[in-house]
């Protein structure tokens, strides 16, 4: 088999790598625009202009970020044309009009809101300028609610039929409300504010731990943290509730995410394998820990529930196990860790240790805190894996074949595409790193005198 | 084939052409902006060229990203057709919108400017090339062979696609340079007014050329010039050019900055209506038409619905950003 100068392995890895690598960006973009929007009301509400100094600070990083978002996620929308030639033709009517939602309400509304945000201090009125921030943060996230309805789709497609290979549509609102999205999508939005609150504590953390600007980031530092005492234990029960979704209407992919070959007969509890050794091509684990009942109880809440195992299905209709298996194993480590973090740290507040005067001495928790940062990202992108490896062999899952739906290109031209890509993308990382890295170093701008709001509190337009 | 389906195909016909009208225009541009960096020397006059369109250029860029997927939700087959047939010059492309892209946005932050310039002006050039050479390409025709391609994956590279990426190169140069007219004061003003002049002469010569030689290329385009009300419907774009461009000389002789700007956009617009007027009801010339690539109806409705009420939104606020930030930009 030779798959490197298969076109259609190509396109795939490209794709693959792309959305890894552009994904890493909108996460931020969403989250921190909330906090942005935050920021902002807190400072309208109180005219303390550490919340503006905070705004101009944070809204520096989002520009350097979304950058970067939005020129990595250009090319994954003509992707679909270039290399999927035979995809697009066989669902455009409703994939597209799905990407041309997203364009339309949400990718433009961020596009231009963005600047009357940045650099519309001086030239809009402040409730006007608030509304900006909005509408960036509205944008963002209606961005991700549109690719997540177009990914749910190919997981769980619905409202319509596929006749000739191309999909009919019958029904817009059960193709759009997919079985799949409501846990997709909110799986996935929460995941950005997660990484997000990480990332601002994180960020906050260092300033903590090199004992510059204290009082400033202690702000950030908590502000983060209560938020993730709600957002950090939702994630989990949302995970939870995607894992019985996909259960539900992919059993395959749990079946690969859990390394189980065999259905557990009526009466019996399936086991959960927490660490195992697939051996696909002998259908079977070379040695596994299990825990018994486990994968009943956490499927089914019942001791001995029926779980599928891959037996079950036809060896090619059965996805990739190696990597899904291990991609879960990370992603639930790196949740409950950031779980764990935030209870330590709430237990560190409870006894007086987050104070101005003691905060910087505990070194441990802000370098957990600067771990977290590097582990909510891992999360998110063991999670794709998952759920993309997953849906394999299907590109959509039980209609079309991933091998069906590439274009049919010289493997040569895909080839150059592919480098062209992996050498500016990894331009692109370090380009942001250094940017970004430079404006932590320098720090808040305290002196930026706040537009609208005094010292005396008066408001002026 | 019913009189519904043709009808929707109409209206997203209509529709696309408009968004890339404005993608051609206002996206053109900042492209051209970004070509004319190229053409200075001091990083001061680059500055203020770059401050010019810093609010604009991403929402005029994302009027591409619009027409991409309206393209692939309204005739997926002719975006799957296109954009693996046109794979080398989208990538070109693409590369080119990177570039310019996070050097727009970290040009401020940077030490070394210059490099930064640098890197948003060839980006600029290669995204403008590339958008010639694809639309080129598709004027010309993508001989089809049983549903493919026929003519290897070269095809898009041939004489007229040249002309036609000069040609639009002309067309974005003049919007660039029209707008740092209105935007700008002092030597860049100068440079512009230059810049101006020089891209309205060449596209007097290069759009009549353009829209011959398509003709010659395509028998159907040749029938509908020379019929009775066609003649009217193309050509009276074309005498509407023709009288703007004059007018856009009386302005540029009096220094009149407004209708410097405004005159060049309509030359340009009406250069490109004509080209869109003359290609209809034919989508990707020789032989596919509207009717046969469009989606199924109710792919066209329920967009024709979302969009409808966003286009209008999205008009406004555009708009409104642009009213925000009117006025000269900010010297240095």
């Amino acid at each position: 088999m030779d798959l490197v100068f298969d076109a259609t392995f190509l396109s795939r890895l490209q794709f693959a790598l792309t959305t890894m690598f552009h994904i890493l960006w909108p996460l931020l973009s969403i989250g921190l625009s909330i906090f942005l929007v935050v920021l902002e009301v807190l400072w309208m509400r109180s005219k303390n202009p550490v919340y503006y100094h905070h705004f101009r600070f944070w809204s520096l990083l989002f520009l350097l970020n979304f950058a970067v978002g939005v020129v990595s996620g250009i090319p994954l929308e003509f992707q679909f044309g270039a290399n999927w030639e035979r995809f697009s033709v066989a669902t455009g009517g409703f994939f597209g009009s799905i990407l041309g939602f997203e364009a339309t309400m949400a990718f433009m509304l961020e596009a231009a809101f963005l600047y009357l945000m940045l650099f519309g201090w001086k030239r809009l009125p402040p409730k006007a300028h608030l509304f900006a921030t909005c509408m960036v943060a509205l944008g963002a996230s209606l961005s991700a609610f549109w690719i997540m309805v177009a990914n749910s789709w190919m997981q769980t497609p619905a409202g319509g039929y596929f006749a000739d290979g191309k999909f009919v549509t019958t029904d817009y609102w059960r193709a759009i409300f997919n079985p799949d999205l409501p846990w997709g999508f909110s799986h996935m939005w929460v995941a950005c504010l997660e990484t997000s609150l990480f990332v601002i504590g994180g960020v906050s953390a260092y300033y903590l731990l090199r004992g510059r600007h204290q009082e400033f980031f202690l702000k950030s530092f908590k502000l983060a943290l209560l938020a993730a005492v709600f957002i950090a234990p939702f994630q989990v029960w949302l995970g939870d509730g995607s894992g019985r979704a996909v259960a539900e209407y992919q059993p395959t992919k749990l079946g690969a995410i859990e390394s189980t070959w065999e259905t557990n007969p009526p009466g019996e509890g399936a086991p959960w394998h927490a660490l195992a050794w697939p051996e696909p091509e002998l259908q079977r684990n070379a040695w596994s820990i299990d825990i018994p009942y486990g994968l009943s109880l956490l499927i089914t809440r019942s001791f001995t529930g029926q779980v599928k195992g891959l037996k079950e299905f036809p060896r090619q209709d059965q996805p990739p196990v190696i990597i899904p298996y291990f991609a879960f194993r990370v992603m639930l480590g790196a949740g409950f860790g950031l779980v764990l973090l935030m209870l330590w740290t709430l237990w560190a507040w409870r006894k007086g240790r987050l104070k101005l005067s003691r905060v910087a001495g505990q070194k441990w928790l802000l370098r957990a805190w600067l771990l977290a940062i590097p582990a909510a990202y891992a999360a998110v992108e063991t999670g794709w894996i998952i759920r993309e490896v997953g849906r394999q062999p299907w590109v959509i899952f039980g209609h079309l074949r991933t091998m069906n739906a590439s274009s049919l290109l010289p493997a040569s031209h895909v080839a150059a595409t592919l480098a062209m890509y992996l050498l500016i993308y990894g331009a692109l990382l370090g380009v942001f790193l250094f940017f970004a890295w430079r404006v932590i170093k320098k720090g808040p701008d305290l002196s930026l005198t706040p537009p609208y709001y005094q010292a005396d509190g008066e408001g002026k337009p | 084939m019913s009189a519904l389906h043709s009808d929707l195909a109409l209206v997203w016909y209509l529709l696309l052409a408009l968004v890339l009208l404005l993608v051609l225009l206002l996206d053109g541009l900042d492209l051209g902006v970004g070509v004319l960096t190229l053409f200075v020397n001091q990083e001061e006059q680059r500055g203020t060229m770059l401050a010019s369109v810093s609010t604009i250029w991403h929402a005029n860029q994302t009027w591409l990203v619009v027409l991409g997927a309206l393209l692939f939700g309204a005739f997926p087959v002719v975006y799957g057709l296109a954009l693996s047939t046109l794979y080398l010059p989208v990538a070109l492309m693409l590369l080119g919108f990177i570039l310019r892209g996070v050097s727009a946005e970290y040009y401020d932050q940077a030490d070394n400017q210059r490099l930064w310039g640098l890197a948003f002006g060839l980006g600029s050039l290669s995204a403008t090339v590339a958008l010639g050479l694809g639309l080129g390409a598709l004027l010309a025709g993508l001989p089809l062979d049983g549903g493919r391609v026929s003519g290897g994956s070269w095809a898009w590279l041939s004489p007229f696609s040249v002309a036609a990426t000069l040609g639009l190169l002309g067309s974005f140069v003049l919007s660039g340079a029209a707008w740092l007219v209105l935007k700008t004061g002092g030597p860049v003003r100068e440079k512009a007014l230059r810049a101006v002049r020089a891209s309205a002469f060449f596209l007097l010569i290069a759009a009549p050329a353009l829209i011959i030689w398509s003709c010659g290329m395509h028998p159907f385009l040749t029938a509908k010039w020379l019929a009775w009300p066609g003649l009217l419907v193309s050509s009276l774009p074309l005498a509407l050019a023709g009288v703007c461009f004059a007018g856009l000389v009386v302005s540029l002789a009096r220094g009149w900055d407004p209708g410097c700007f405004w005159l060049a956009l309509l030359t340009n617009l009406l250069l490109l209506a004509a080209l869109a007027g003359s290609i209809y009801p034919v989508v990707v010339p020789p032989g596919l038409t509207i009717f046969q690539a469009a989606a199924a109806d109710i792919n066209l409705e329920f967009m024709l619905v979302g969009v409808g009420i966003m286009l209008p939104l999205m008009l406004a606020y555009n708009a409104y950003q642009y009213w925000v930030f009117r006025g000269k930009v900010d010297q240095g």
